[in-house]
């Protein structure tokens, strides 16, 4: 083969407890599918990021046909003829398809002022390239998930630059859509561009791609062309890391039904997911980034409408878009986002332990606070949960991340519920904490509270799970129990491998 | 669904207009003397200084800021041009008045920009701070222009028998519809708006575009200041106040989003037209000013809910 048209050296990145590149060597060629696949958190969108200017690498290089490039701002690495399609969908709303298409890089007269004219025909051409029939004049807002998806393909395909990287460029495509875009690319790659394809589903690269390279845990563990891969391999190339767990959870007796979740179904991130959760049982949700897990759990304790379905506690039917009722019928929430959606950060450690409590403290809004059981409140759970802090009085934001989350697991616990309802209980937190976390879980099991689970580290989900359900594109794939439960499988049903 | 949403668009674009035209007729048929010659020229000079400083408020929200500076700056622009017109002639007087403004808002955008100041909290200080200078300025005194007549051909001055604020108004607004549909600028101004990371990872600068924004709105405000000066021939330091909030109201009764994203320029010139309607329509007869501001509040109210009510179901 000729030399690369991209190249990378050595890039690493570090971000806050993580290191998510870690000395990525990387090699793209002109008039080649080039595919990247590993699981979340693996460094796919750091390296993208870092590729679209958006922030720049702690070391390493990027090579641009040989010359080394630093990309300051998402401008510089446009011009220097990358394409980078995101899978945040990267649109603005109130602008026109062809005002996207050019904003940024707009066709103008001689008098400096915009060829509109121009700008609509390329769209328009651009738009039929790619089957697509909607008005060049259409607004984003208007257009369906998928049009808007197929129109930030559009906006990558107009500028004709010579590489161009697509992450999940068909999450939110059907399968005639997803057709017409695999034809485009392979028109694409016959007239030399270099194409970064990252997907989780595996069949579309084994459909598309040349090359396939691994990433996993912040390192390209090996590049090889596709007919040197097998399914299997890929999987176990992108699963297969040391086991971090220390814990292994035994199986308790588990009770009568707690959370009974039938066909719920929500158009655009899931349909007709059903599952039941016993009391002292843990029960896992496994899947990939964007399959529709978190918005599952959002929707069952009501911070997400649904359109069909019922969610029934303890044999009555809760409310849509209520957690106030979930919260009084006994079910409690943890986001994953602690402090955008958890931590009241400015307010003391009493204060944000017993939030979810305030009407059993006391009535309705109007009645008195009082400050002292609120304090031996906090103090009791303390004790429990080992939160290492000065005194109820500190402001949580003075505590470490683990700290954080406990106290509120505190606040989950203070609340007296019977169902547990957590998203990413472990992020961000130490390896200690994790352990006690963990433990934690085990001791509420076993006192007879439902635990629903959702987790983006795999052997920690397998871990602490009694039962796992896996989704795929917003399905349930499968459900997974005792031996069945290998990373492998949970990896085949998520990728969409088996049915 | 789509039909619902297109009487959204149907009433954020044509709501004013109609309610506009509605009022009008009213008051046409109630009193012969609103429809008088003396009358309109009248309501065009009340409306030309909100209209013209609003045309430039419609960018910078649709750019997804605002600023609540500008009765200070129009206050600040006044207090010198009374001052300079004596000294220096009015040429001269009026190039450096254009320049205080645009640099007022210059300034405003530095402080979002640069310093990163939340623009609620930026030109709240200004506002301050512009009318504290002012009045600095003025020694918080009137000052007076009585004996320079030139500068009433901005009020009431006339060319080919049309009244001058009317080219200002034209100007200004053909000005401000040129960038934003027209240039690139207008592109970038409705891209931020609208997301501002899509704007960033399509190479738009963002820094320069809002600066150019603020800086527009300023030197709108300096030729509405000039306007309201040439009226009343006085500038002092305690003019304009409430300015910015019926500039601001102006805008969003015109249907320009708070949110950013989406502005309508001529919406926010019939919503100024309808406010001095309105006000002059109620002077005609007789109506206290309290019941003015209690009915600018209550239309705020009632064209707004109409929008959200469309918009919802629409959505």
């Amino acid at each position: 083969m000729n030399d690369p048209v991209l190249e990378i050296k050595r890039m690493t990145k570090q971000f806050p407890g993580v290191l998510a590149l870690n000395q990525v060597d990387f090699k793209v060629y002109a008039g080649e599918v080039h595919a990247l696949v590993g699981e979340n958190g693996a460094g796919k969108s750091t390296l993208l990021k870092i590729l679209g200017g958006i922030f720049p690498a702690d070391s390493g290089e990027i090579m641009l046909e040989g010359k080394p490039v630093i990309f300051n701002a998402p401008a510089e690495s446009l011009s220097a003829g990358i394409s980078i399609i995101f899978q945040e969908l990267d649109l603005a709303p109130d602008l026109t398809i062809w005002e996207s298409l050019f904003l940024g890089r707009e066709k103008r007269n001689k008098y400096g002022f915009l060829d509109i004219a121009a700008m609509r025909r390329e769209t328009r051409d651009v738009l039929k390239k790619i089957s697509l029939t909607v008005s060049p004049d259409a607004l984003v807002r208007e257009l369906p998930l998928a049009v808007r998806q197929m129109v930030e393909i559009a906006k990558a395909l107009a500028r004709e630059n010579r590489i161009i990287l697509m992450d999940e460029p068909t999450a939110a495509l059907n399968e005639q859509e997803t057709k017409t875009l695999f034809e485009r690319i392979r028109q694409l790659k016959s007239k030399g561009k270099a194409i970064v394809y990252i997907s989780h589903r595996l069949k579309e690269i084994f459909q598309l791609a040349d090359r396939v390279s691994v990433l996993r845990d912040g390192r390209l563990l090996e590049t090889r062309r596709l007919s040197d891969w097998s399914e299997t391999e890929i999987i176990r190339q992108m699963v297969g890391r040391e086991m971090s767990v220390f814990f292994e959870r035994q199986s308790g007796r588990t009770g009568a039904t707690a959370l009974v979740v039938d066909g719920l179904s929500r158009p655009g991130d899931f349909d007709n997911i059903s599952f039941q959760l016993r009391a002292g049982e843990i029960l896992g949700i496994a899947g990939l980034e964007g399959c529709g897990r978190r918005e599952v759990l959002r929707a069952v304790f009501g911070l997400l409408d649904y359109a069909g379905g019922t969610v029934r506690l303890h044999g009555n039917l809760l409310a849509k878009n209520n957690p106030a009722a979930a919260i009084a019928a006994g079910m409690v929430f943890l986001s994953e986002d602690r402090k955008e959606e958890g931590i009241l950060s400015i307010r003391s450690l009493s204060e944000n332990t017993t939030l979810m409590m305030l009407k059993k403290l006391g009535g309705r809004f109007l009645s008195f606070l009082n400050p002292n059981k609120e304090r031996r409140i906090f103090e009791d759970y303390r004790r429990e949960l080992k939160i290492r802090a000065g005194g109820p009085q500190q402001k949580i934001q003075q505590l470490s991340g683990g700290n954080q989350q406990k106290v509120l697991m505190a606040r989950l616990l203070a609340a007296q519920a019977k169902v547990l309802l957590l998203n990413e209980p472990t992020r961000g937190i130490d390896v200690g904490t994790k352990e006690e976390m963990y433990h934690l879980f085990h001791t509420l099991a076993a006192r007879g509270l439902g635990i629903l689970l959702v987790s983006s580290d795999l052997p920690e989900l397998l871990a602490l799970s009694d039962r796992l359900v896996v989704m795929h594109n917003g399905r349930l794939a499968g459900e997974l129990a005792d031996e069945t439960m290998m990373e492998e499988s949970v990896m085949q049903l998520a990728t969409g491998m088996t049915r | 669904m789509s039909g619902e949403y297109r009487w959204t668009l149907l009433w954020e674009r044509y709501g004013v207009l109609l309610l506009l035209l509605a009022l009008s007729v009213a008051f046409a048929l109630k009193s012969s003397s609103f429809t008088s010659l003396a009358n309109l020229r009248n309501l065009l000079g009340q409306t030309a200084a909100v209209a013209i400083a609003a045309a430039g408020m419609t960018l910078l929200i649709t750019n997804g800021g605002f600023d609540l500076s500008i009765g200070s700056i129009l206050s600040l622009v006044g207090v010198c041009l009374c001052s300079w017109i004596p000294e220096w002639g009015l040429g001269i007087a009026l190039l450096l008045a254009l320049l205080v403004g645009g640099s007022c808002g210059f300034f405003n955008g530095l402080l979002v920009t640069h310093l990163k100041l939340p623009t609620f909290i930026a030109t709240l200080a200004t506002m301050l701070l512009f009318r504290g200078i002012a009045l600095l300025y003025s020694n918080g005194k009137d000052v007076n222009l009585f004996g320079l007549p030139a500068i009433k051909f901005f009020s009431s001055g006339e060319i080919l028998q049309l009244p001058v604020p009317l080219f200002l108004l034209a100007g200004i607004y053909g000005l401000a519809y040129l960038v934003y549909r027209r240039l690139s600028l207008g592109l970038a101004i409705r891209a931020a708006g609208s997301n501002i990371q899509a704007a960033f990872s399509a190479g738009v600068s963002l820094t320069f575009v809002r600066l150019w924004v603020f800086t527009f709105l300023g030197l709108t405000t300096a030729v509405a200041s000039l306007i309201t000066t040439a009226q009343i021939l006085v500038g002092n330091g305690k003019l304009g106040l409430g300015f910015e909030l019926e500039v601001i109201a102006v805008t969003l009764l015109g249907g320009t989003a708070l949110q950013g994203g989406r502005g309508n320029l001529s919406g926010t010139f019939w919503a100024a037209l309808l406010l001095s309607v309105l006000k002059n329509g109620l002077n005609l007869f007789n109506v206290a000013d309290y019941y003015q501001r209690l009915s600018l509040g209550l239309l705020l109210i009632l064209a707004l809910s109409i929008q959200r009510f469309f918009g919802q179901r629409g959505a």
